[in-house]
């Protein structure tokens, strides 16, 4: 019995430890170096790892001498218009390429996750001209349009793989009983689907709320950026890194994202596995 | 009168034939098993009727109109599929009502319809519960119960039973297949079980290779086999085939092989004279092997038993006969041990030839 317990130890409470130290340790950071003042945290001659003496003076320069309060309704307004324009077009889209199998369909299913392949730093330059052309340069609008070319791919390979996980005979059933197809994707298939399209709304908030390079290359003022952006740009002016606001940001930037997977951690689980259960 | 007419039926996917040159009417109120083994094109046929899969060539006509074109929805036609196809985000009532609704019958008919069918098959307490909250056979009523509330000019069946343990398939067999008696409507049954296709069917059609074998009664089907796939296919345990010479023995003809010689009966004498001295293929039933006692005159057979298997209502038999492997039912009274010699008695009017080359049965 206590050989099975020290085995257990070993074999998997002592490397989930070290993995949660590993993973959660830059979040210690942020928060420590958030709430110590400049002097302490200059100050090499005290322990890196605590907080001597609790200062808020990081998060009054975040709150009230940057914009980050609208830098974070600008991410919300990008990440949510980028997610639903996506959701809604790798919903329709995977539906088609795995259930009406029209021809040419696998073709396209391998062409979108190519698309997926393309890194941003290529694609950037032609997307950059049509921004201009289509005169949203410097606009939020810019990235919620851009972003669905990543995340369009990636959602409809994700539900892909869902909506195959759902057996073919509940849409013929439903189609005998005379239900069309566009009936039949909505009452249907989007109910069962749900953890995969949570799952898949989840990726595509927590991508385009991360997203950096096309958010500073199409946004160039200050009260337009994104959080991801805005800090950056912002807290370090040339070599000077304001250290303690940078942290507050960061750490404050990525409450949401946390947030949002700890509600729908259930659904995301579900979703990433496919798990259809009658 | 829902008369399901199948002309000239054929399925390609790709260059690959499911289904050839299909011909077949099935009556009106008629219970029609589709049987044959996996990959015969039997579900891709019921598919075809369904409308759920294209055809490449020929006429499928429901109540003679013409449906080749027609969506499923429009042929009026329900199905009852393996996995049972329950929606599993609504509940019992709303699966069973579903049909209906799309149909736009007032709310009122369909609650008393669903509340009908629900009584009729057991499961009016099941109503509000969703499937995953329901056993196997339930689940399996539920689909049922969805078919039949919408009252279809055909019912298709996909192996409905397949999924269910054995004896709970005994059951819903004959619940089926009282079901079908009362209500009366043309069901299409597709099964690979050929036990299942004898006790329910009407009719069967024994199909292999995309192409109809026989189509027939149970027992006419039993009994007179058309070839060697369908004598084999149908009758548990499977028919013993041997490869026996003819031989023309005064008046008569015998097959013989080595360790026995059997006398062919005098109805069968004159389909069997071409084949003097030539093969042909013996086939014999195991329930048509019986214990012979002590009586080693013509037509009994030496056995030297390999294998004893007691099933309850019969004993399995293994033994060996000259050259051939052959098993025999007897009654579960038989003395019969293993490694001991056995007299058995072919019944001489149930045994079938066949042609060696084409398969066929002489007759």
């Amino acid at each position: 019995m206590r050989q099975k317990r020290k085995e257990k130890f070993f074999r998997f409470y002592l490397p989930l430890a070290l993995f949660l130290i590993f993973l959660l340790f830059p979040f210690y950071w942020m928060f420590a170096t958030t709430f110590k003042s400049d002097m302490e945290l200059y100050n090499l001659k005290l322990n890196p790892f605590l907080i001597h003496h609790w200062s808020l003076l990081n998060l009054k320069h975040l709150f009230f001498q940057t914009p980050f309060l609208r830098w974070l309704a600008n991410t919300f307004f990008v990440a949510i218009t980028s997610t639903i324009i996506s959701l809604s077009a790798s919903l329709l889209a995977a539906y088609g390429i795995q259930r009406i199998r029209f021809k040419g369909s696998s073709l396209m299913g391998i062409g979108i996750f190519f698309c997926y392949l393309v890194p941003p730093t290529i694609l950037f330059i032609p997307l950059a001209t049509m921004v201009f052309k289509l005169r949203i340069w410097d606009s939020l609008w810019a990235l919620s349009l851009i972003y669905p070319t990543f995340l369009i791919p990636f959602c409809t390979w994700l539900l892909m793989g869902y909506f195959n996980s759902i057996p073919k005979e509940l849409e013929e059933c439903a189609m005998m009983d005379g239900a069309s197809r566009l009936w039949i994707f909505w009452r249907v298939i989007v109910p069962l689907s749900l953890p995969g399209i949570l799952s898949a709304g989840i990726f595509a908030f927590t991508l385009s709320w991360n997203e950096y390079l096309y958010a500073l290359t199409f946004i160039s003022t200050s009260l337009k950026k994104t959080v991801s952006v805005g800090l950056v740009t912002e807290l370090v002016r040339g070599d000077v890194y304001h250290w303690g606001p940078l942290m507050a940001g960061a750490l404050f930037g990525s409450v949401p994202v946390a947030l949002v997977y700890s509600f729908f951690v259930e659904y995301y689980v579900a979703g990433m596995t496919g798990a259809l259960k009658e | 009168m829902a008369e399901v007419l199948l002309e000239h039926v054929g399925k390609k996917f790709g260059k690959v034939v499911a289904v050839d040159d299909f011909n077949l009417t099935i009556y009106h109120d008629e219970f029609m098993v589709f049987v044959g083994p996996s990959g015969c094109g039997k579900t891709t046929t019921l598919r075809m009727i369904a409308g759920l899969e294209e055809i490449t060539s020929g006429d499928i006509a429901i109540e003679g109109r013409r449906v080749n074109n027609v969506p499923p929805k429009d042929r009026d036609i329900a199905m009852v599929f393996q996995n049972y196809a329950l929606y599993p985000h609504m509940t019992v009532y709303q699966n069973m009502a579903f049909g209906l609704k799309l149909k736009k019958v007032a709310q009122q008919e369909i609650d008393k319809r669903v509340r009908q069918t629900a009584e009729m098959l057991g499961i009016l307490g099941l109503l509000k519960r969703k499937p995953k909250e329901l056993s196997g056979g339930q689940r399996q009523r539920v689909a049922l119960g969805r078919a039949i509330v919408r009252i279809p000019k055909v019912y298709l069946f996909d192996e409905p039973l397949s999924n269910l343990d054995a004896k709970l398939r005994v059951q819903m067999r004959l619940e089926l297949k009282k079901l079908h008696k009362k209500m009366g409507t043309t069901s299409i049954y597709v099964t690979h079980d050929q036990i299942e296709a004898m006790t329910m069917g009407d009719r069967i059609a024994v199909m292999k290779d995309g192409r109809i074998q026989q189509v027939g009664e149970p027992l006419q089907i039993y009994m007179h086999p058309i070839n060697r796939f369908v004598a084999s296919f149908i009758g548990s345990p499977t028919m013993n085939f041997l490869d026996v010479h003819v031989v023309k023995k005064g008046e008569g003809y015998h097959v013989e092989s080595k360790g026995f010689s059997l006398p062919v009966p005098e109805e069968k004498k004159r389909a069997i004279a071409p084949y003097e001295g030539k093969e042909v293929i013996l086939g014999v039933r195991p329930e048509d092997l019986s214990e012979g006692g002590e009586n080693r005159g013509a037509g009994t057979l030496k056995a030297h038993v390999e294998v004893v298997q007691p099933v309850g209502n019969q004993i399995y038999v293994d033994v060996k006969v000259g050259a051939h492997n052959l098993l025999a039912a007897v009654p579960p009274q038989s003395l019969v041990k293993t490694m001991e010699e056995m007299a058995l008695n072919p019944r001489l009017d149930n045994l079938h030839y066949f042609d060696p080359k084409s398969e066929l049965a002489i007759a």
